[in-house]
């Protein structure tokens, strides 16, 4: 879309912005009908289906937009490039410089930071994560919905909107709210056609199906696995989720139907997945765009077991870095999904990451407080969190360092024994996660104020029997989730602490500081014995338990946290995406011996380099942690080739199942050579098919920034 | 209790026995492989190491040695190994762990507790635990008290051994141990002198006790070209595999260097033999020659 109509655009939102001020629905909806052709994007040629597009404008309404803002959000930086755009006419940079200057103060999360607490101001002074230090910051998003697929494509458009009005009839009191959604359902329609319309008649075969399909779907339920694929897409995307539930239930029976239909057959069905998983590359979310296969609690197990496998040869077939395909299994479970997932990685694909429902289904339960039967529907979604399939909500709207807090309490006053000061930071970390507990209330009540999400709560248990929006009292379990980093380097820094500073005594309190804030400058020697004391991840007892203590101390501190301000759950999450890299730029040397500035250890993976006892001490180390206090934590494990070659695949095979038998919850693979990894940092144009996770999410190698592939190549290979 | 001198226990091992392993690697060897890749290994007591890499030039180290086996250099320190004592106060005082000492001292308890980690591993994989060196059998008592309590827990285990032992050294340890690795490196007396400094004669006799008790074998062969990829040796790998029907395998392992910065560390000079390396040819040239003499079941590794 060009400038000016942009701006135009721009300004019809804003007039219904204000127009629709005292009617929330009203205005979102209108809000969305004005902006669905700006940010949706047109279907090209090969593509599966229509509805890819991105939240990334100066200016927009969406659960999560692709900068750190979420409902109305108003980007700063891209309205003054716009502002500056010299093919603007003039009447419209004047509009546009109008509503820039509303916008600055009507942006969403800006008005959240001035609906905090002085406690919260104070001590969340700042959201710019990724640009400055801090112990802890906000989040501005609604993520990690995971909507009932399953429901939409039994339904369908038509069918919804027929249990809206029934509903309706049941509850005249609540008929608004009724309307109201069943109004975001048209809007779903209106899209569909305006699509179907944009398409029809073109000489293209693909883009005509396209039209077909849509023109159905805006009259009956799905019948075809492509139909269905189409409408729950585009309905997630208009939905604002970014997650797509358990996808070989809600599609494996489509895929029976087809193939006993004659439709498809194997390698025609793989082909269109394939074709699937690239529409979904596409956008570019390698955060999120979490889909589940395998485990407990599908009501399909046989076709969805057949569709998985299906997902799996897809992997393979097209090598992408989303979607992030999670494959849950338990004892019991058709072994080819295991085998097959095993061969996928043995290729190098880093797909599928593998869940362990027999530890993470009661792990779950005890975390989120919930019955076993609750959390078998427990689905990970964005880089690892756990939430209830379309049960409940867990945004992670907070970041807490504990690297960064453990220097500030060494820094602020002298402790008398290791007690005292472990004390300190446990009480230090209690102050953060309160104010953070209270940020993500803030942030839900502001959202549940600023808008309904229909098309969020019409697919989520609870809401519309409660007549209630999803952010607004209508999800069953409103819980949230709070990204942790640094738990690692602090936990190994806490073992040097207590042994230098206390235990043996060889230096003073105020001579570590002094040489931690000089970044070890003329210390080398002292930082080499940092860096030879014990550390987490070689089944060193006297390092892990420290780090069992560290992960404890916060997770309790998330679930009391939590409890206060009245979230059903309160959890922390260890995952990692590259926060861990971005984080440590900013946090200062740390006493397990890291330079000032470097990335900081990635989930719950030991310090890069620092496990070096071999492949079972470092499962054994990250066995230790409890599971059941948390919302997840990213377990990376970098394998070379050869443990899949011929002669040590079953030895491998045992390795993963004594790990995961003896309590593992999840493990991510690569399987990477040291050598693939250096000559890529060297050519990187010889390397575009080479993947490595890294942490929660999958990229090529070759686009990750340079420290982070450094922070790879650091990390042990086995 | 029974203790001993260990200089290294590796987890997770693949490659040393069946299923995923722990090994624990004793001190002393009788022979004196030119080859050899575990030099540290060789001598039964103490011994000096110095990784210059790692070295910060502290010199630490050179105000505690009470021999005068130190001194500061300009790269580092400059040893006289020769002087060394054995003291161990120099590791103790270095930041980097860039000196000190190979082999330190464990009950049989200490090391079975350290394999006991892995016991759920060796369960599901078909695995165990190896002892390994050196050569294992010179520490008899303290390898087979290993391998009893090993047994006890119910794991297998195995010995890897260059067999260059008296028989007697063998029989102590025999009832406990399910499978030996046996390093055959040269199959004629003089060579085997030569190459190894090693009693021909007595290995044969180890390897006939063993026979006898119907443990399985794998004869472990070091591959060095110029030097042992002969028809003769192949021929007498092939004779002794009929010979003994309890030699299970035979696995060729072709000579490498990876062991070379270790001759440096303990004062030695690394062996003129790593020039003359096998490449993939030449193994898989060797491979066929054994499997011609009539060995079926050969491999690398
Ligand atoms: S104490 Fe260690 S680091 Fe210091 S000079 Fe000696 S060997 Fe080098
Ligand atoms: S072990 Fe003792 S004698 Fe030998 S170099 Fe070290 S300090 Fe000197």
């Amino acid at each position: 879309m060009d400038s000016n109509s942009k701006v135009r655009l721009f300004s019809d939102f804003t007039d219904a912005y204000l127009k629709w001020e005292g009617d929330i629905a009203k205005r979102a909806l209108e809000c969305m009908r004005i902006q669905y052709p700006l940010w949706l994007e047109p279907v090209e040629p090969d593509d599966l289906c229509a509805g890819r597009g991105e939240f990334d404008d100066e200016l927009g309404f969406t659960p999560q937009a692709l900068v750190n803002k979420f409902c109305y959000y108003f980007d700063e930086e891209k309205a003054e490039r716009l502002l500056a755009d010299a093919s603007l006419s003039d009447e419209c940079r004047c509009r546009f410089a109008e509503i820039a200057a509303f916008w600055k103060t009507e942006d969403s999360a800006c008005k959240l930071r001035k609906s905090y607490s002085s406690a919260v101001s104070s001590l969340l002074p700042s959201d710019d994560w990724k640009g400055e230090a801090g112990c802890a910051f906000p989040l501005y998003r609604m993520s990690g919905t995971q909507l009932d697929y399953d429901k939409l494509l039994r339904l369908g458009i038509p069918g919804l909107k027929q249990e809206l009005s029934r509903f309706a009839d049941e509850r005249p009191e609540c008929r608004k709210y009724y309307e109201d959604a069943a109004a975001e359902l048209d809007y779903v329609t209106e899209v569909m056609r305006w699509y179907a319309g944009s398409l029809r008649g073109s000489e293209n075969e693909n883009l005509n199906t396209i039209a077909g399909i849509l023109d159905a779907l805006c009259c009956r339920a799905p019948e075809t696995m492509r139909e269905a694929i189409q409408l729950s897409y585009l309905y997630c995307q208009l939905a604002g989720s970014l997650n797509f539930g358990r996808m070989d239930e809600y599609l494996g029976d489509f895929l029976a139907m087809d193939i006993e239909a004659g439709r498809l057959d194997r390698e025609l069905a793989i082909n269109m997945i394939g074709r699937y998983w690239k529409l979904i590359e596409k956008r570019g979310r390698v955060y999120d765009s979490r889909l589940t296969i395998g485990g407990k609690g599908r009501r399909n197990e046989k076709n969805a077991d057949r569709f998985a496998l299906y997902a799996i040869e897809a992997i393979r077939q097209v090598r992408c870095v989303a979607p992030q395909v999670t494959l849950r299994f338990y004892s019991g479970q058709n072994p080819e999904l295991a085998d097959a997932a095993m061969a996928a990685i043995a290729e190098g694909c880093t797909f599928p990451m593998l869940y362990n429902d027999d530890v993470n289904i009661p792990s779950v339960a005890s975390a989120f407080g919930v019955s076993n039967e609750e959390a078998v529907g427990y689905i990970p979604f964005g880089c690892g969190e756990y939430t209830l399939y379309h049960r409940s909500v867990g945004t992670p709207s907070g970041v807490i360092n504990l690297m960064q807090i453990l220097l500030e309490v060494l820094k602020r006053r002298s402790y008398d024994s290791y007690e005292d000061l472990w004390q300190a930071y446990v009480s230090e970390i209690g102050k953060y996660m309160a104010v953070l507990a209270e940020q993500e209330i803030c942030e839900y009540r502001f959202a549940g104020a600023a808008a309904p999400f229909h098309l969020i709560g019409i697919l989520y248990d609870d809401c519309l029997e409660r007549a209630a929006a999803v952010f607004d009292g209508g999800v069953r379990h409103l819980g949230g989730t709070v990204e942790s980093y640094g738990g690692t380097n602090a936990a190994d820094s806490l073992v040097v602490i207590r042994n230098f500073l206390f235990d043996s005594a060889i230096m003073t309190q105020g001579e570590m500081v002094r040489i931690l804030e000089t970044d070890f400058t003329g210390n080398e020697v002292f930082r080499q014995k940092c860096l030879s004391m014990p550390k987490y991840g070689n089944d060193d007892d006297i390092a892990d338990d420290i780090k069992t203590a560290v992960d404890r101390a916060v997770c309790e501190a998330a679930i009391d946290s939590g409890k206060k301000v009245g979230l059903d759950s309160y959890l922390v999450v260890f995952i990692n995406n590259d926060a861990n890299t971005v984080l440590g730029h900013y946090t200062g040397a740390s006493p397990d011996g890291r330079h000032s500035g470097l990335p900081l250890a990635n989930g719950n993976a030991p310090s890069g380099g620092c496990d070096r006892k071999g492949l079972t001490a470092l499962l054994n180390s990250m066995l230790k942690p409890s599971t059941r206090i948390h919302a997840g934590a990213v377990q990376n494990l970098k394998l070379s080739g050869r443990m899949f070659s011929d002669g040590c695949l079953l030895k491998t095979r045992a390795l993963l199942d004594t790990y995961f038998a003896s309590g593992g919850a999840q493990l991510m693979i690569t399987v990477v050579n040291r050598g693939d990894l250096e000559d890529a940092m060297l050519h990187p144009e010889n390397y575009g098919n080479l993947i490595v996770r890294v942490g929660g999410f999958s990229a090529r190698f070759i686009e990750l920034g340079r420290d982070v592939q450094e922070e790879i190549l650091s990390r042990t290979l086995y | 209790m029974v203790s001993g001198l260990v200089f290294d226990i590796q987890r997770c091992a693949l490659h040393d026995g069946p299923g995923i392993r722990s090994v624990a690697f004793l001190k002393g060897c009788p022979l004196r492989c030119l080859w050899c890749c575990n030099p540290e290994s060789q001598s039964a007591e103490r011994q000096l190491f110095y990784h210059s890499g790692k070295c910060l030039s502290c010199f630490g180290c050179v105000g505690v040695c009470p021999a005068g086996a130190l001194r500061a250099g300009t790269e580092g320190v400059e040893i006289d190994f020769g002087l060394c004592v054995s003291c161990g106060k120099c590791g103790k005082i270095c930041p980097a762990g860039a000196i000190g000492l190979y082999g330190y001292e464990m009950t049989a308890e200490e090391v079975v507790v350290e394999f006991e980690r892995d016991a759920g591993y060796y369960a599901s994989s078909g695995g165990g635990i190896t002892l390994s060196g050196g050569e294992p059998l010179m520490q008899a008592e303290f390898a087979s008290e290993i391998l009893m309590l090993s047994k006890k827990k119910g794991w297998h285990t195995a010995v890897e051994t260059c067999g260059t032992v008296p028989a007697v050294s063998l029989s102590t340890a025999l009832p406990f141990a399910d499978l030996f690795l046996l390093d055959f490196k040269l199959s004629d007396r003089e060579l085997f002198k030569e190459y190894a400094g090693g009693d021909y004669g007595m290995m044969m006799n180890f390897l006939e006790v063993l026979a006898a008790s119907g443990k399985e074998i794998i004869l472990r062969t070091v591959f060095v070209p110029g030097v042992n990829d002969t028809s003769n040796h192949a021929e007498a790998v092939a004779a002794l595999c009929r010979k003994y029907p309890c030699i299970a395998a035979v696995n060729v392992m072709p000579l490498h260097d990876y062991g070379k910065t270790k001759y440096t560390d303990i004062g030695r000079p690394v062996p003129e033999i790593y020039g003359n390396l096998p490449n993939e040819g030449q193994v898989d040239r060797w491979l066929s020659l054994l499997r011609e003499a009539g060995i079926e079941n050969v491999k690398k590794g």
